[in-house]
């Protein structure tokens, strides 16, 4: 009987060890979710006072509207930081401001300097942002740090800005030639495009959202003469006359003969991104023209239009 | 916007060199940003929108600019008093519109609205294309409000904690009981026990 009670003496001890143990290691966080570690900052303050703060962060708009490329907008953000050991204690080499969205590539200022002091305790700072014609659209987070001669670290995320749209697009190059065209002759190529468009803008022109129209040119001298809008095709390859294959949609498409309406060019995109690159894709489209065929009753003369071709992008 | 020079010359029948002069330039749409590029409004009410057209570019040139409702008309009208505009080489020209809705529309009445701003070169010549840009821009109007977005429920975490105080609970009545019976049974066999130990001393 002596026996029974040691054994359940021992295994009341054994199960309360054991669940202070466990309580001990943190088991019951596991359970309730709550962190069983975590990384604590600890500010360590030379002298009185403590970490410095970021107060008033202002923005010099709440949507920015951004230059076209390759011009770069640059975008200004204001801030006090008041710290109790007195605005000499704060490190300005250590202001920072960036800008910040989610699958967008980050913003860091270029400059941040302090405009004023005051109060013994608040200084006043201003950063420059540069911002990019393909950033993307939409609300980013103005994130701003500095930190005192101590490194004690002060954040601020509270401010916001909101980057619009801006769809824009310039083309080239100086000039497109089609050299030596002999009358009656088909399938003439340009001999130096493509005509590049380059993406200024932010948003991503996707297929079917590039077109053109165009306008016969009619002779000037005889105007019964004409090289007709739908003799000239377009297309996004060359080599072969590819650009010129019309039948082929994937790579060439025929302009429409009809004034003010517009013909999707096929598989043409223009994506955002920094078209300065120049490698003929990141913000980039490459189009090549041709004329199918230089009409045999062509004459000898000037041909021209007074109604301009147009390339629109949706 | 692009200028090209077409000229078409030759001996016979031989056009020796056609050539289109593109002078470099860019326009560009600065719009508001529309989640979803979408905007409620609700019936009797209205939304201001402001479009920018910038002229900017390599080497600008003065523009002509048209700009026309597309699409949803019926919402969507633009308040400046023109809709042609002169806009100078590297100018920034705004264009004010405006989005109402008449009372009584049903909620839920879906728009699209497209604006279109066609650009062209101010100035041209005699034996020359003007190559023009037209840039569109389209969002959705519905009438009402923005839904709110729908977060998720959040799984609910069974109370670990709960299950193992109970747990412990259990193990020390389990124990208790035991402890009782076996108190219980040692109180039984005391008489015996007493009698046995009185044979004894006898």
């Amino acid at each position: 009987m002596k026996n029974k009670y040691f054994l359940l003496g021992v295994s009341v001890v054994v199960l309360v060890l054991g669940i202070l143990l466990l309580l001990s290691l943190g088991f019951v966080n596991l359970f309730t979710g709550r962190a069983t570690s975590s990384l604590v900052d600890i500010n360590i303050s030379l002298g009185a006072g403590g970490a410095p703060t970021i107060q008033n962060v202002t923005t010099e708009a709440a949507t920015l509207n951004l230059n076209l490329g390759p011009t770069v907008t640059y975008f200004i953000v204001n801030f006090t930081v008041n710290d109790s050991n007195g605005y000499d204690n704060i490190d300005t080499t250590t202001a920072n401001v960036t800008l910040e969205k989610a699958g967008a590539t980050p913003r860091y200022n270029v400059t941040c300097q302090r405009t004023a002091t005051y109060w013994t305790h608040y200084a006043n700072y201003s950063c420059k942002i540069p911002v990019y014609w393909y950033d993307l659209d939409g609300v980013w987070v103005v994130n701003v740090s500095i930190s005192d001669l101590s490194s004690n670290v002060a954040v601020n995320f509270t401010s916001r800005v909101t980057i619009g749209t801006l769809t824009g697009f310039e083309s080239g190059p100086g000039n497109i030639t089609f050299s030596t065209l002999s009358a009656g002759t088909t399938n003439q190529t340009a001999s130096n495009d493509p005509l590049l468009l380059n993406n200024t803008g932010n948003q991503n022109i996707t297929q079917g959202n590039i077109a053109i129209n165009a306008s016969s040119l009619i002779g000037e001298t005889n105007s019964n003469k004409a090289i007709y809008a739908a003799n000239f095709t377009i297309g996004n390859i060359t080599g072969s006359a590819a650009e010129c294959d019309y039948h082929d949609s994937r790579y060439s498409t025929r302009i429409n003969m009809t004034y003010g309406s517009f013909t999707n060019i096929n598989n043409s995109v223009l994506p955002a991104g920094n078209y300065t690159i120049n490698n003929g894709a990141t913000g980039q489209e490459e189009l090549y023209l041709c004329i199918l065929e230089i009409g045999s009753e062509l004459s000898q003369q000037y041909y021209s239009t007074n109604k301009s071709w147009t390339i629109k992008i949706a | 916007m692009e200028k090209y020079n077409i000229n078409m010359k030759g001996i016979a029948l031989m056009i020796s060199a056609l050539y289109l002069v593109s002078l470099i330039s860019a326009v560009g749409i600065n719009g508001p940003y529309l989640e979803d590029r979408t905007v409620y409004v609700m019936p009797g009410q209205s939304q201001d929108l402001e479009f920018v057209i910038q002229n900017a570019g390599s080497s600008p040139q003065d523009s002509n600019a048209n700009v026309q409702i597309v699409s949803g008309n019926e919402f969507f009208r633009i308040t400046d008093e023109k809709t042609e505009y002169f806009i100078p080489a590297g100018a920034k020209q705004p264009i004010n519109t405006k989005i109402e809705i008449p009372e009584g529309t049903p909620i839920e009445t879906t728009k699209e609205a497209i604006i279109r701003f066609n650009i062209n070169p101010a100035t041209s010549s005699g034996g020359t294309i003007t190559f023009g840009s037209s840039i569109d821009q389209t969002f959705k109007i519905i009438v009402g409000e923005r839904p709110k977005p729908i977060l998720a429920p959040e799984p609910k975490k069974p109370n670990y904690l709960v299950v193992l105080i109970l747990l412990i609970s259990v193990i020390v009545l389990v124990l208790f009981i035991v402890m009782y019976l076996s108190r219980k049974k040692k109180q039984k066999s005391a008489p015996s026990n007493r009698r046995k130990k009185q044979a004894k001393s006898r």
